[in-house]
Formats: C-alpha cells, sequence, structure tokens
C-alpha cells in the first residue's frame, strides 16, 4: 500500500526528478528520513522541491560557518585554481608549436637523424612530464579538498575549475608571438588543444583526487609518503617551468645552476618560493594520514 | 538556557506527541498550531541545533509503508529540555501579566 501511494504521488514530473538529484547532496540516512516524511505529507511535485532544496541549502549554508570550507577556498581551491590555470595554458602552447612542427613531417626518414631523434624524444619525454606533473598537482589538489572540508569538497572542486578556465582570460603568452602564428590560427592548436589539456590533465584528475579523497588519506601511510615525496620531487623539478608560465612566458629564465633547482650565482636570479606552493596538498596529505596513523 | 520561538514550539509539540514525535508529525501539528506551513529544512536544522543544545535526542525509528518503507527521525526530550520548555513557558506567562491580549 504504502509503495502505490509512493509511486502515485510521485508521477514522472520534473520537480520530483529534480528534488530526487538534489537530495544526493543530503547524507544517506537524513536522505531517507526526509523522502519519508515528503511521501508521509503527500507532497506535491513542487512542495517535494522546496523542501529538499531548502535543506540542501541549509546544510550546505551551515557547512560555511565553520574554518575548513574557508580553508579549503583560500588556500586551496583559488591560488591552485589560478596556477594551474596558468600552467597548463603555457605547456600547451609551448607544446603546440612542436606538435604543429611535427605534424605531417614525422616519418622513418625524419627519425633516422641522430639529432632529429633526440630532439623528438626529448620533446615527448618533456610533455609527458609536464602532463604527469599537471595531473599530479591536480589531483593532489583535489585529495586536499575533500579532506580538509569533505562537506564542501565539490564547491571548492568546482570553484578550482572555473578558474582553471578563467583565469588567464585576456591574457596571452609568448609563444603565440607572430612567428607562432601560423599554429595558433589553427582552430585546434588555438583552442581546442589548450582546453583538451586543461580537461584531460587537471580537471579529471582533481574530480578523481576529490571522489577518492577519503580512501586516499586511509592508505598506509608509507605509500601516501612515498606519493607525496614524488610529486614534491617533481614540483621542484618543474618549478622553472611554473615560473614562466606566471610571467605569460615573458621571462624566460636561464638555465639553473649546478644545484637544478636552486639556482646558483650565475642564475638570472634564484627560484621564487611561489611555485613551491604546488607541493601542499602533497605535504598536506603526507601529515593526514600520519595523523590519522596516530590516532 | 535561552530558547527561540520555534525551539519551544518544536520541544512542545514533541512533549505533547510523545512516543510519536517524529519528523512529519511535530510538521503537521506546528501547522496545525501556528496555522502556516514547516519546512522540512527548518525543522530539521533546528532539530540538530536542539541536539547539540542536549535538550532532545533523535534516533532513526522503524520504516512505515505510508513512508514508502523509510525510517522515521524520531524525537525525544531530555530532562533539560523538559526543564527548558517549562522555563520559558514561565517566562511567557510571567512577561504577558496584565497585558491586553493575554486577559482576553
Amino acid at each position: 500500500m504504502g509503495h502505490e501511494i509512493a509511486s502515485s504521488v510521485r508521477g514522472a514530473g520534473a520537480a520530483w526528478r529534480l528534488a530526487e538529484r538534489l537530495s544526493a547532496l543530503l547524507d544517506p540516512r537524513e536522505r531517507d528520513a526526509v523522502w519519508g516524511d515528503v511521501l508521509e505529507c503527500r507532497a506535491s511535485g513542487p512542495e517535494a522541491l522546496r523542501d529538499v532544496a531548502g535543506l540542501v541549502v541549509r546544510r550546505h549554508a551551515g557547512a560555511w560557518l565553520q574554518w575548513q570550507p574557508w580553508a579549503a577556498l583560500l588556500l586551496g581551491a583559488i591560488p591552485l585554481g589560478i596556477v594551474l590555470s596558468f600552467v597548463s595554458r603555457w605547456w600547451a602552447d609551448g607544446s603546440a608549436i612542436y606538435l604543429h612542427l611535427y605534424e605531417g613531417r614525422l616519418n622513418w626518414a625524419y627519425l633516422q637523424h641522430r639529432a632529429a631523434r633526440g630532439d623528438f624524444i626529448e620533446f615527448v619525454a618533456g610533455l609527458l612530464v609536464d602532463c604527469a606533473a599537471l595531473a599530479a598537482w591536480s589531483w593532489t589538489c583535489g585529495v586536499g579538498l575533500g579532506t580538509l572540508s569533505r562537506r564542501t569538497r565539490w564547491i571548492a572542486a568546482a570553484i578550482c575549475v572555473v578558474l582553471v578556465f578563467s583565469a588567464t582570460a585576456g591574457t596571452t603568452t609568448t609563444a603565440r608571438a607572430f612567428a607562432n602564428q601560423e599554429t595558433f590560427a589553427l582552430p585546434f592548436y588555438g583552442t581546442i588543444y589548450p582546453l583538451l589539456l586543461r580537461v584531460l590533465f587537471v580537471v579529471l584528475p582533481l574530480a578523481w583526487g576529490v571522489r577518492t579523497s577519503a580512501r586516499i588519506v586511509a592508505m598506509r601511510p608509507s605509500r601516501v609518503m612515498w606519493l607525496a615525496g614524488v610529486i614534491v620531487a617533481l614540483t621542484a623539478f618543474e618549478a622553472r617551468g611554473i615560473e614562466s608560465s606566471l610571467t605569460f612566458g615573458a621571462r624566460i629564465l636561464p638555465p639553473p645552476g649546478p644545484d637544478g633547482i636552486t639556482g646558483s650565482a650565475d642564475d638570472g636570479r634564484p627560484l621564487r618560493l611561489l611555485p613551491l606552493a604546488m607541493m601542499w596538498p602533497a605535504v598536506y596529505l603526507a601529515i593526514c594520514s600520519v595523523r590519522r596513523r596516530k590516532a | 538556557m535561552a530558547l527561540g520561538e520555534f525551539e519551544y514550539l518544536i520541544l512542545t509539540v514533541a512533549a505533547r506527541l510523545g512516543d510519536e514525535a517524529y519528523g512529519a508529525a511535530i510538521r503537521r501539528e506546528i501547522a496545525q498550531a501556528t496555522g502556516r506551513s514547516c519546512s522540512i529544512g527548518a525543522l530539521y536544522t533546528t532539530l540538530d541545533r536542539l541536539e547539540t543544545k542536549g535538550l532532545i535526542t533523535t534516533a532513526m525509528g522503524d520504516p512505515t509503508p505510508e513512508r514508502g518503507g523509510r525510517q522515521k527521525r524520531m524525537v525525544r526530550l531530555t530532562a533539560d529540555g523538559r526543564q527548558a520548555g517549562a522555563e520559558f513557558y514561565r517566562t511567557v506567562i510571567r512577561a504577558s501579566r496584565g497585558v491586553a491580549w493575554a486577559t482576553k
């Protein structure tokens, strides 16, 4: 009898379907009780939507009274979203030039030349490392957002994604200078490729990190430390690339000194600390894992 | 302990309903008493606040057919909750002495 009442009240209205989708944002037990109340009161679709939406808004608004969501937003989503936007756009533009050069010209005859082969391998290796770095930073950013404030993790992630696509709006890079206009005049290299890079190596890893954050922090500390160590090393390796991206490529820094990272007397200037901010989610992850283990 | 008007309404209704105090029943009683509908959002967040203050306890009750087989959120007053409700009522009575609408 109860199920007949439920199906007769619910019907197939858009308001009911939207209310159902919204209720997924509630805790499972509360969702069950709320739907039971809605069905018992024989609410219409719009009434159900109003009730569920009202509770969802209150729950999520209430979460922002704590400090954790603000920390996730101000220390994570916003600064990392901006840096990821600059870095992904710079690396997309830089690699687009070479991809266009190789397009249609890459064949066995070309690769038989040792120097050409070396250039190609260096380009591919560099691109793979850049993409791995982007994915690693985005993933740890997602895990950090999910760990710092579980309830508001998707809102923080959404703000981060908006910044990834919009933080560089209205600017350009030196890669798109007059000499390379032939490349960027093509829609694929000018628009599609940068978007694709951001979606594949920033947005998807970020979402995956948010989704799996609880499981990652619960992993064995030794594994998490290993992961964090790899990401810290990757960040140090790519630090100068990050710096270049933040200056739109205008300040291509001289090669690093003997230590390869922090610079030496023959550098134009030493490395600034800002790019190293990309490693904070990995460090935070390691700290959370150790604390959880001790608890 | 300071109570708000809506908090007092929930405590009073829950006390009257006794073992039958749960979300939908409390909403119905409040709507009947006030002539205004009570939103689920306002009710559930206020229940959380009352539980944090130690004035009520809540637990998931048995599912019923008329609820599509879904559980209820049962509400029980604590001793502190009964005391807070009684104090609020006494305060309103004291403050309303001699007021025109209280003597009608």
